[in-house]
């Protein structure tokens, strides 16, 4: 799937011109420095927003609006608080018409997925930051979407679920293949989990380095200490401190 | 630096002995004025006369049917005031044009104290429950329409957007994530409302009607009676209580996610 976008600014000149193309089934980061856009930016390719010149296109087509084909995780999690973690994953389904017992078997596979199970019937009050995330990450799979979209999906985690987290979601991405275009400011966690890594610069953002990541797949915790992958990181800092 | 953390209050002073404390020291402080015949009886009965006459009064069946016929009056305006206070106020949430156009109206009427609907209630119902239905309706409506209102703007934005990112069209999102989203704020509304409402009725009855709680106290003070004044008053308190508990009790049921907020209440 190729995934070809030239966008540019809403209102206030966020993006200048930001192209960049997604192959299908890779792992793409977007990093670029505090308020660059780059949540503008998933927000266009979600179909959020509408850029005020240049398009997005999926598979040749242009996108017109908000698709579960273009699921999206965002910063704060987005789970629905009056809803269980069941029904939070059950969520797209129902919008997709799927009757009660199918979509609780679905639900449950993406459940057990994310190493979730046994919290079926909590409310994400109940949930600790790791858990929502794994939640939010189990409901934008569940519709088995074409991409997943991530906003900064870490954040709002502290480091050592956030290392954590990383190595699950290479691990998920590893068995499912998805597409997945992630937002994010910090440039290791882009080198860990991403084939490529595309570098804005400061706002009006456009396009600084679009480079792929060399490093061995399956990606292991202990490449975060070899020299290959400090060298890509550093390569990165270096265009992100210009 | 050591840090004694440890209860030096002691077993006596528990919320229960304090909050039975303060019962003691309003009856003592009601009952030893009138014993010591610092007040005419006609004006505040001591509390043992007002019990006497609360105990006649319920065996009779008197107030039991003045209680039931006040409350069926609050029944109908608060079931009135609910589909309407949420039928408006999902409708006004849901589309702007709607908002601003009824919003001036409402603003016109909000500030005029159901109460003072009583007169031409009156004149437009006569005397009995159709004042009353208006007047409880009236007053249960504002708050039920402003929370309700409040709720579904409360939704925030990214559940919004997460819903329509899942697929979600009009329909689910109305049943899936406006309404849940809003009950918070709409069970507070009801409770409220229904606050509203029982007052409401009380004051109603008082001048439009020939039945019920507020007659009966009404009725009672013109004949100088006024333990059974009290006592009417006191079955007034303990339904306005009830309901409330009620609600909030209904309250834990439809929002269990919200758990928390409402153990800081109860403290």
């Amino acid at each position: 799937m190729t995934f070809g976008r030239t966008c540019d600014p809403t209102q206030a000149e966020t993006l200048a011109g930001v192209s960049f193309s997604v192959p299908r089934g890779s792992f793409t980061s977007v990093v670029g420095p505090s308020g660059c856009g780059k949540t503008t930016l998933i927000r266009i390719i979600a179909g959020l927003l509408t850029p005020t010149t240049g398009r997005v296109t999926v598979d040749g087509v242009f996108i017109t609006g908000p698709s579960p084909h273009r699921t999206v995780i965002f910063q704060d999690y987005g789970l629905f608080e009056w809803k269980t973690v069941m029904e939070n994953v059950e969520f797209g389904l129902k919008a997709k018409g799927l009757p009660t017992g199918e979509r609780r078997k679905v639900a449950q596979r993406y459940i057990d997925l994310v190493h979730l199970t046994g919290s079926e019937d909590k409310y994400p009050s109940e949930l600790s930051g790791g858990m929502k995330q794994r939640a939010a990450i189990a409901r934008a799979l569940a519709v088995e979407p074409r991409c997943v979209l991530m906003d900064e999906p870490f954040s709002a985690l502290d480091s050592q679920t956030r290392l954590l987290l990383q190595e699950e979601i290479v691990e998920i991405w590893e068995s499912t293949r998805k597409t997945i275009v992630m937002v994010t400011h910090n440039v290791e966690e882009a080198v860990f989990l991403s084939d490529r890594v595309v570098v804005l610069s400061r706002g009006p953002a456009r396009v600084a380095l679009d480079m792929e990541v060399d490093l061995v797949r399956p990606r292991a915790p202990k490449m975060r200490s070899e020299s290959r992958f400090r060298e890509i990181t550093d390569a990165l800092w270096e265009v992100l401190r210009r | 630096m050591d840090i004694n953390l440890e209860n030096k209050l002691g077993p006596v002073l528990t919320r229960r002995s304090i909050h039975l404390a303060s019962y003691v020291c309003v009856l003592l402080a009601w009952d030893l004025p009138c014993r010591f015949g610092l007040l005419k009886t006609s004006l505040l009965p001591p509390p043992l006369e007002v019990l006497k006459a609360f105990v006649q009064l319920s065996m009779s069946g008197q107030m039991v049917l003045d209680a039931l016929t006040s409350l069926w009056r609050v029944l109908i305006g608060f079931a009135i005031a609910t589909i309407l206070g949420i039928g408006l106020g999902l409708s006004t949430a849901i589309s702007p044009r709607l908002r601003q156009f009824a919003s001036p109206i409402f603003e016109m009427l909000r500030p005029i104290p159901p109460v003072a609907w009583t007169p031409i209630a009156i004149a437009w119902f006569g005397l009995g429950n159709g004042p009353a239905f208006f007047i409880v309706a009236l007053g249960a409506f504002f708050p039920i329409f402003t929370n309700a209102l409040a709720g579904v703007l409360s939704v925030s934005p990214i559940d919004r957007d997460a819903a329509l990112c899942l697929g979600a069209g009009r329909r689910l999102m109305l049943t899936d994530v406006l309404i849940p989203g809003a009950l918070p704020y709409l069970v507070v509304g009801l409770r409220t409302g229904l606050g509203t409402a029982w007052f409401c009725v009380i004051v109603a009855e008082l001048v439009g009607a020939q039945s019920g709680l507020g007659y009966a106290i009404q009725l009672n003070r013109l004949t100088l009676q006024s333990d059974k004044v009290l006592a009417g008053m006191i079955a007034i308190g303990l339904l306005g209580y009830l309901m409330h508990r009620l609600m909030t009790c209904l309250q834990r049921r439809v929002v269990p996610w919200r758990v928390e907020s409402l153990r800081r209440e109860y403290a």
